[in-house]
């Protein structure tokens, strides 16, 4: 196996975070991790099979609600957590086999409306969800307990990385292909043999199973869930991560997510201006910047040489801002 | 059996501002493909208008009313020109996703000048009801109503005979051939804007004194996109079908079911019309080319 120097930096850096950082730093990486993950499951969807979900809240609020409820009821936050991740993936398949007639924008509706169901009735069932007063999350007791953050924060980054390694070699196994294939042209994939059904259903499963093991680990690291955190707008949240990190890249989750879980707490002084920069920025990167901070990056090591020394710094920036004129839009 | 009829007409009055919002939407969608989720938002930013003209500047309601609607005009397209018409060539989420990005900094700026606390609108007419029929009615109803109304019927000549109307309706059939007869595409996206802007900015003016003025007060006519999608997102008549339906829907299950249902309620709509009817109640089926 090929040495990579940068991995092995970064996994260091993982390491040796929770020893030398703050609490604060600790507790910030972890969101970053819980983010990537369900940014991941996003990307996968929206990534590389190209159908839209605006609902990821919702399935990270299913997972989130459906572990602590499950922890409440006296199982081990290890059943929990898995139980909490297939009913999340039950969920996208409630949504995903509808999805396979409607697609676009119809879809991009209709997805923002389940998000939306699940909020209310995060809100109204109050006996079950606590409504607005929220549930509080524990973490687990066993085999020792997490209550500091350091291990539960070992949890996080293993899972994130374990999470990470299936998704790599879903994209670049048959079912990625699939899932490309589906994106660039539903019809001619279709003729080729791919059974549309089974792999648009999968991409909402991955997307759902992943977004509610997000949940299941975003309940104890906070330790209190409410609804105002799985609102449409966290919903938005997701895709405007894998946007500004890279569509199809995976890494580009983590990246994306790192940036909203960082953003807010450089904006801390100033926090009536977050939200107004979060839109600002992320209309600044769909016009400019379409393909991601990865893309770019991925674009800039190739053409380094050529390309930036002739048309200079800026101009190379902008110059990656058109969208390709590819098929006209269905 | 009055009790009955008084919630069909509460239903059909919210139904009327429904219908307002989902035709700017499916005007705007069929001109420009853009699904405009932050139509509520310009409901709200024509209310602050008007209230800050209205109340803290102390102005008479007529001349409050109509700097709202200019000044929302002026916004919305900007808002076109900024932000949705570099992305024209982008696929179509992303035009969703970056409405959902105007909505975002549409009501944080709502926040920054105008503060998160709720305001109260002084009723521009009596509320006191009067009763035809049995039925408790204002005056404040009839005039949202009349309005919704009257733009319902002005639409039609507007795009039946008006030169902007037509080159609309060009634009919205084919881009290309409409530019080739010497119509401006870009301006045509500026001009339904600017319609949607006088549609959205009058309800949400005509709602102040009933809603209250606040920032996330937006979040109330997403629901306009249920109605739009009930009409196929390309029918205007169907939207206003759509928009009386989901406003009598809404209202009996608020009253016979329970309050929560009430937003529940029109979500499970649109889920339904997506599974068993995407192109909408009343549009035929299209068939889809390679």
């Amino acid at each position: 196996m090929k040495v990579r120097p940068g991995l092995l930096l970064l996994f260091l850096i993982l390491i040796l975070v929770p020893f030398l950082g703050s609490r604060y730093l600790i507790y910030v990486v972890s969101l970053v991790a819980v983010y990537g993950i369900a940014a991941l499951g996003l990307d996968i969807l929206m990534g590389y099979s190209g159908q839209v979900c605006f609902g990821q809240a919702g399935f990270v609020a299913v997972g989130a609600y459906v572990t602590a409820f499950f922890v409440k009821q006296g199982f081990s936050y290890w059943i929990s957590l898995p139980i909490g991740g297939m009913l999340a993936a039950l969920a996208g398949v409630i949504i995903g086999l509808p999805a396979i007639r409607i697609k676009g924008h119809y879809l991009a509706l209709a997805t923002m409306s389940f998000a939306y169901i699940i909020h209310l009735i995060l809100v109204h069932w109050e006996s079950v969800t606590g409504g607005p007063r929220g549930l509080l999350a524990s973490r687990p007791s066993w085999p020792f307990s997490f209550e500091e953050d350091k291990y539960f924060y070992f949890i996080i980054i293993l899972i994130a990385i374990l999470l990470f390694i299936i998704a790599r070699n879903i994209v670049r196994s048959r079912y990625g292909r699939a899932f490309l294939a589906i994106q660039k042209d539903e019809i001619v994939s279709k003729s080729m043999g791919i059974n549309l059904i089974k792999y648009k259903t999968l991409a909402f499963i991955i997307c759902s199973f992943y977004g509610g093991i997000a949940g299941g680990l975003y309940g104890p690291l906070i330790g209190f869930l409410d609804p105002l955190s799985f609102t449409i707008l966290d919903s938005a949240l997701y895709i405007m991560m894998i946007v500004l990190g890279g569509r199809g890249t995976l890494v580009g989750a983590f990246i994306g997510a790192a940036f909203f879980a960082i953003l807010p707490e450089v904006l801390r002084e100033a926090q009536k201006w977050q939200e107004l920069s979060f839109g600002l920025i992320f209309i600044c990167f769909l016009i400019f910047m379409p393909n991601g901070v990865m893309g770019f990056m991925r674009r800039y090591q190739f053409s380094l040489t050529e390309r930036f020394r002739k048309v200079g710094f800026l101009r190379y920036i902008f110059k990656e801002k058109q969208w390709e004129e590819g098929k006209p839009r269905a | 059996m009055v009790r009955l009829a008084q919630l069909i007409v509460d239903g059909i009055i919210l139904g009327s501002t429904y219908a307002i919002c989902a035709i700017g939407m499916v005007v705007i969608f069929k001109a420009t493909d853009v699904i405009n989720i932050a139509q509520g938002e310009l409901v709200m930013m024509a209310a602050f208008f008007g209230f800050t003209f209205r109340v803290l500047f102390g102005w008479s309601f007529i001349l409050s009313f109509s700097l709202a609607i200019g000044l929302v005009i002026l916004l919305s397209m900007a808002l076109e020109r900024l932000a949705l018409r570099p992305l024209i060539k982008a696929p179509i989420w992303t035009n969703i996703i970056a409405t959902m990005a105007l909505l975002i900094i549409l009501q944080s700026i709502a926040r920054l000048i105008w503060g998160p606390e709720p305001y109260t609108f002084p009723p521009f007419l009596s509320r006191i009801p009067f009763t035809i029929a049995k039925i408790r009615l204002t005056q404040h109803d009839v005039v949202i109503f009349g309005t919704s109304i009257l733009y319902m019927i002005l639409l039609y000549p507007f795009f039946k005979y008006t030169k902007v109307g037509k080159g609309m309706r060009a634009v919205q059939m084919d881009k290309e051939a409409a530019s080739l007869m010497g119509i401006s595409v870009r301006k045509m996206y500026s001009y339904v804007w600017m319609l949607n802007a006088i549609l959205v900015g009058t309800i949400g003016i005509l709602l102040a004194p009933r809603l209250g003025v606040y920032s996330t007060m937006g979040l109330l006519f997403i629901k306009g996109f249920v109605v739009a999608v009930m009409g196929g997102f390309t029918s205007l008549a169907g939207s206003i079908v759509g928009g009386f339906l989901l406003g009598i829907i809404e209202t009996l299950a608020g009253f016979y079911i329970s309050s929560a249902m009430k937003d529940i309620v029109s979500f499970i709509v649109l889920i339904l019309i997506l599974i068993v009817k995407p192109t909408g109640l009343f549009s035929e089926s299209v068939t889809k080319r390679v």
